[in-house]
């Protein structure tokens, strides 16, 4: 912690200091030397820097071999930056020649190879197609695989998973969605883990429950209802509890912990999850759909209303909000 | 002051400021601002506060608008004054003005002041206990209060705040608070990496001299804070740990133990090693038991006792797990892990609950032998009064169990006694009635049972006192005050239909044969859904002495199906329908009445009925194949599944399969199960289910139907006849040991007839014939023919391959003798199998030497 500390120290002296970015990327070389310029990939052994020699001339691309370099570092770059952020699929044809460029720089450390991949694969798995999803999953298991940030690499787990769930390919997320549970990996990661777990449990619950709509009279079918209801209602609530999962994660966690409640016909245990959304994160998304919840509630004959202990009604006015099985809309 | 000898520095500012008019104001201000840090800086918090007031108010309040000419420097100090200023008042414990301050001043300040000013005004909104404003607060300043680096760290606020309004009854928003903190870790990665980004810039611009943080009056406290939030070695998991806790905790407040224990759970394993956390594996032991999730409540217990193995809380814990092992029916458990309490904490109050409990486990084990002298120790030694109250029951509840009903009643009288509001008093009262009762003391069960009756008349045993009071008078020969007994079970006691029956006979028995339709009557309107109200109504129609009499059951019928033939789920509809029109002399005009009621249904739209009626004419017309079939299939066509009573759909399977629609009967038996799983059809409907699997060759989905039909169904007929399929099912996949033994299990079981036994004594005999093993299959061939000899088929079988058994051993004089016994037997129906033993023993004959 000491040195954190003083940098924290020296920072906050320095936050009066006006800055502006450096433009310029630099390849530090073996022998000393710095050459700056705009790092513009990798080419068989060679890193293509591209230079301006003489001001008013065209740039001119100059190839260092791999060999020579001690040190690559990447300059802010405003437009990149916003590509990254903010690249639509007007700008996939950008991101598309961006993220070619720079993927073989992905373990470079400060590399925006990642982040250009992160947005590229995300714009590809929201496409139509196969041939896109699995480009999209290509690309998030490299930047899993490669990236030096933590959460890059996180990023990129979040993104295969969706990418699976997207195309249908729900056993295999299933089982890559447990393994990083089980390794423990990055928050983030394990609460889009959980929910995925959660997914496929629910969907067993509801099928269980369409195959057995008298389970009450049924020890066995009651027994079955109960442990997959367990187990879906655990990873929703792992996914909604857990330590530093993000808000999205957490809000969509508690969704699907209210929408298993409702499966099972216990709505005051649905309500309370839509109290606790609308008190813990007010200003979501979730939030609304959880307030709406509750008026409809709280209106007599109301669908929400009408969810109570009668086992084979399964009308849910939250269907249409399906946390689990609902396919991701945000780019990873 | 660069020197930092601040005391020498103040006498000359204030030597300073009194000088001679003529001081340039902007200086002025300057040393003004200057003795303000200075007092700050030396820890005189009001008297800086003071000089930072005088400071200010040297300024119009319009110096801050963004038109205001003042140069920048001097809008930068008195922004920083204003800051100052609330800090004091904070640190001077006036919290409450420091937030007033704060949002007074801080919609004015610039970009760089701004997050300073938000988050002062949160930790002033806290301190001052205003839990609702500040929850509000942050919710509404949530970026801002993020993106600021400076300690105290939000986390830490939000720490606070949520343990204030956990503390002033408010969890929910409590928990708006502790689940947005996020851990350490998280925090410390996203402050590294702000710090990186200053770094970067800071290192690509020189530093201008003069402007450095202290020299704009810095606080030596933030940096005191930073030390002490980041370089403490506890601090990281602490903090994290008790968030967590806390977490739990309003989770726990608000009824929620699932949610609580699972956010322990995780706290647990994050920070294994933290101490807050140590204590806290037995309150999440008891999370889980609160939330019956018994699995892991046993688990949690376990890791609580390797951890915190001296723990004042173990006997506690112990006493938790012991019940929930109960809970998971795994009582051997239960019964050690009670008395390991009582054994290792003799002295404390857990350890006489845990012999109580223990003992209670025993007689669920039905070992009440075991259980009694616990019980008797615990009722005579001093204990809590629920112990000892729950001992003196249990000793009664032993002596019933264990049939020593005298002593039941001495015990229950003690009870009675002991504890004369007890909770367990009717109970009591029941069992020592019931005694009586079984000692043949039939005056004391009499007045006991009228005594349980008058006190408890909402008791579940009401119904089971009332035959029993019924039986009790009957002894004593007192019919009618037995009938009326009988007849008083009221009509949702599980004991009715037995009462009804004990009361049905005395009808006869008191010359009152005429009001039996009257009880009949009364049991269709009390149980119309009992399957035991056909049998009702054939035993009163059998029970009539007179044709006129058997007319007026046939009326019950007529009127029976009335009222309920819509009604699926009143079943004996069904089974009155079914048992006339298999008898073989229908009441007279009975086929052509059922054609006037499935008109008047078919018009009135009553399809149950409809459906129930078409059935019954299908079977009527069995003779006429055709119609048979056209019937039924429009009674198919018409059937719900869900408002279709089981033995219909059972009966639609059975038909399907037997005209070879394999895929149409499985249909009927998975809605059979899935709309009527706990009708006694559920066996046709599995039994069914393996054997359409089989004939399509899906041997593995066949052996599923099978097990379930194992574990789902008990003392089915069709038993016998599903485990054999099974076995030949094994021996096709080649599991010839598990067909053994599944062969084993048919003679073993009481329930299976002899139709079953015999065919599975010839599966074992074959076996050892195909094993090259003749002298072993020898005996169960002769089983068969000495056990089953009436059942033909299996009979000739058996002599026959027995007396090629003896061939292959090459004792021929044994298979002349089982061939002959074989033709001295009648078995006129099996002439092929008897030519077939007549020429075998020719054969031996002919090759006599």
């Amino acid at each position: 912690m000491k040195p954190l500390l003083q940098r924290l120290c020296a920072v906050l002296s320095a936050m009066a200091i006006t800055f502006h970015a450096a433009k310029a990327d630099s390849v530090s070389l073996a022998n000393g030397e710095k050459l700056t310029g705009r790092i513009r990939g990798l080419e068989r052994d060679a890193v293509l820097l591209e230079t301006i020699p003489v001001k008013g001339y065209p740039p001119a691309t100059q190839r260092i071999g791999k060999s020579s370099i001690a040190r690559l570092e990447f300059a802010p770059d405003q437009e990149r930056d916003r590509l990254a952020s903010h690249g639509g699929p007007a700008q996939m044809g950008e991101l598309k020649a961006a993220w070619r460029e720079l993927s073989p720089l992905l373990g470079v450390p400060d590399s925006p190879a990642a982040r250009l991949g992160l947005r590229y694969a995300g714009l590809l798995a929201q496409a139509e197609g196969t041939e896109a999803k699995d480009e999209a999953l290509g690309i998030f298991t490299s930047i899993f695989r490669q990236a030096k940030e933590a959460t890059e690499r996180a990023a990129a787990g979040r993104g295969r998973l969706r990418t699976l769930i997207l195309s249908g390919r729900h056993p295999e997320a299933f089982k890559e969605a447990e393994s990083l549970i089980k390794e423990g990996a990055d928050p983030a990661l394990c609460a889009e883990a959980h929910l995925v777990v959660a997914g496929s449990h629910a969907k067993r619950l509801r099928h269980h429950l369409e195959e057995n709509p008298r389970w009450r009279e049924d020890d066995r079918a009651g027994a079955e209802r109960e442990r997959l209801r367990n187990m879906a209602l655990d990873s929703c609530l792992r996914a909604g509890l857990g330590c530093d999962s993000p808000p999205e994660l957490a809000v969509r966690g508690l969704l699907g912990a209210l929408q298993i409640h409702e499966l099972c016909g216990d709505s005051d245990r649905a309500l309370e999850i839509a109290r606790d959304i609308a008190a813990i994160y007010p200003n979501t998304p979730g939030a609304q759909i959880a307030r709406e919840f509750l008026a409809r509630a709280q209106s007599p004959g109301s669908e929400a209303s009408h969810v109570t202990s009668e086992p084979d009604a399964r009308a849910s006015s939250t269907h249409s909000h399906d946390v689990q099985n609902r396919e991701p809309e945000k780019t990873p | 002051m660069q020197l930092d000898q601040l005391d020498a520095a103040t006498p000359l500012l204030e030597a300073a400021l009194s000088a001679p008019a003529g001081t340039a104001p902007a200086v002025r201000r300057e040393l003004l601002f200057q003795r303000a840090a200075c007092a700050l800086r030396l820890n005189r918090t009001a008297t800086a506060r003071e000089h930072f007031e005088a400071f200010a108010g040297l300024f119009p309040p319009s110096t801050l608008h963004k038109e205001d000419p003042s140069p920048a420097l001097e809008k930068k100090r008195l922004q920083d004054a204003l800051l100052l200023i609330a800090r004091c008042l904070l640190n001077e414990g006036r919290a409450s003005d420091a937030a007033e301050k704060a949002a007074q001043f801080r919609p004015h300040l610039d970009a760089f002041h701004a997050p300073e000013a938000v988050a002062l005004q949160f930790r002033a909104l806290i301190a001052s206990e205003q839990n609702d404003r500040a929850l509000r607060f942050f919710q509404e300043n949530e970026a801002e209060l993020r993106s600021g680096i400076a300690p105290p760290g939000t986390q830490s606020c939000l720490l606070k705040l949520g343990a204030q309004l956990l503390d002033s009854g408010k969890p929910r928003e409590a928990l708006a608070c502790l689940l947005r903190g996020g851990s350490f870790r998280s925090i410390a990665t996203f402050k590294e990496k702000r710090l990186e980004t200053f770094e970067a810039r800071a290192a690509a611009e020189p530093r201008r001299a003069g402007n450095t943080r202290s020299s704009q009056g810095a606080l030596p406290e933030s940096e005191q804070a930073i030390q002490s939030e980041l370089t403490s070695p506890e601090y990281c998991s602490s903090l994290d740990a008790h968030t967590r806790l806390r977490a739990a905790a309003a989770y726990a407040a608000l009824e929620r133990p699932l949610e609580a224990a699972l956010i322990l759970n995780e706290a647990c394993r994050l920070w294994a090693s933290d101490a807050a956390l140590l204590k806290a594996h037995a309150t999440l032991a008891a999370y889980w038991s609160q939330a019956e999730r018994w699995n892991e409540a046993v688990e949690a217990a376990e890791v609580f006792h390797q951890k915190c193995p001296g723990s004042p809380e173990a006997p506690n814990i112990a006493l938790l797990q012991g019940a929930a092992l109960q809970k998971l029916g795994r009582l051997d458990e239960a019964v050690d892990a009670f008395r390991r309490v009582s054994d290792r904490f003799p002295k404390t109050e857990a350890a006489a609950r845990a012999r109580l409990m223990e003992a209670f486990v025993q007689l669920i084990k039905g070992n009440a032998e075991a259980a009694l002298p616990t019980f008797e120790t615990l009722q005579s030694v001093k204990t809590a009064a629920d112990v000892s109250e729950g001992a003196s029951f249990g000793r009664c509840l032993a002596y019933a169990l264990g049939n020593q009903h005298c002593k039941c009643l001495s015990a229950a009288g003690e009870y009675q006694r002991k504890h004369p509001s007890g909770e367990h008093l009717p109970d009591v009262q029941f069992q020592k009635a019931r005694a009586a009762h079984m000692s043949r003391d039939y005056q004391t069960a009499i007045r006991e049972l009228r005594a349980f009756l008058k006190a408890f008349p909402g008791h579940d045993k009401t119904g089971e006192a009332g035959v029993l009071l019924g039986d009790a008078l009957l002894s004593e020969n007192s019919p009618q005050e037995a009938m009326d007994a009988y007849r008083g079970v009221p009509a949702d006691r599980t004991s009715y239909e037995q009462a009804w029956f004990k009361a049905a006979p005395l009808f006869s028995l008191l010359h009152k044969t005429e009001s039996l339709p009257e009880h009949l009557w009364a049991f269709q309107t009390d149980r119309p859904k009992s399957a035991q109200l056909a049998d009702a109504l054939l035993w009163v129609r059998k029970a009539s002495p007179t044709p006129a009499a058997e007319d007026d059951t046939d009326k019950l019928f007529w009127e029976l199906l009335a009222q309920h033939g819509d009604h699926w789920e009143v079943p004996a509809v069904d089974i009155l329908l079914g048992g006339l029109c298999r008898r073989n002399h229908q009441p007279p005009g009975f086929s052509e009445r059922l054609d006037r009621t499935l008109k008047s249904a078919t018009t009135g739209g009553h399809a149950v009925l409809r459906i129930r009626l078409l059935r019954a004419l299908a079977r009527l017309e069995a003779d006429r194949p055709e119609e048979s079939c056209r019937l039924l299939r429009e009674a198919m066509a018409l059937a719900k599944p869900e408002t279709t009573s089981p033995s219909l759909l059972a009966d639609f399977g059975d038909e399907l399969l037997a005209q070879g629609d394999a895929e149409g009967a499985s249909g009927h038996w998975r809605n059979l199960l899935k709309w009527h799983p706990r009708a006694v059809e559920k066996d046709r409907a599995l039994a069914g289910l393996a054997s359409a699997a089989q004939a399509n060759g899906r041997t593995h989905e066949a052996m599923t139907w099978i097990n379930r039909f194992e574990t789902e169904t008990e003392s089915s007929p069709l038993t016998g006849r599903v485990l054999l399929k099974k076995a030949a099912l094994l021996r096709e996949t080649g599991s010839e040991g598990d067909a053994i033994r599944t062969l084993e299990a048919i003679l073993r079981q009481n329930g299976i007839s002899g139709e079953w036994k015999s065919e599975a004594l010839l599966g074992l005999a074959e076996h050892h014939m195909q094993a090259g093993n003749p002298g072993r299959a020898v005996p169960y061939y002769q089983r068969v023919y000495t056990a089953y000899g009436r059942l033909t088929g299996p009979l000739t079988r058996a002599y026959l391959r027995s007396g090629e058994a003896f061939e292959q051993l090459n004792d021929r004089e044994a298979a002349r003798r089982t061939y002959r016994e074989m033709l001295e037997r009648d078995l006129s129906a099996s002439p092929e199998a008897v030519h077939k033993a007549r020429e075998r023993l020719h054969s031996l004959e002919e090759s006599r030497p």
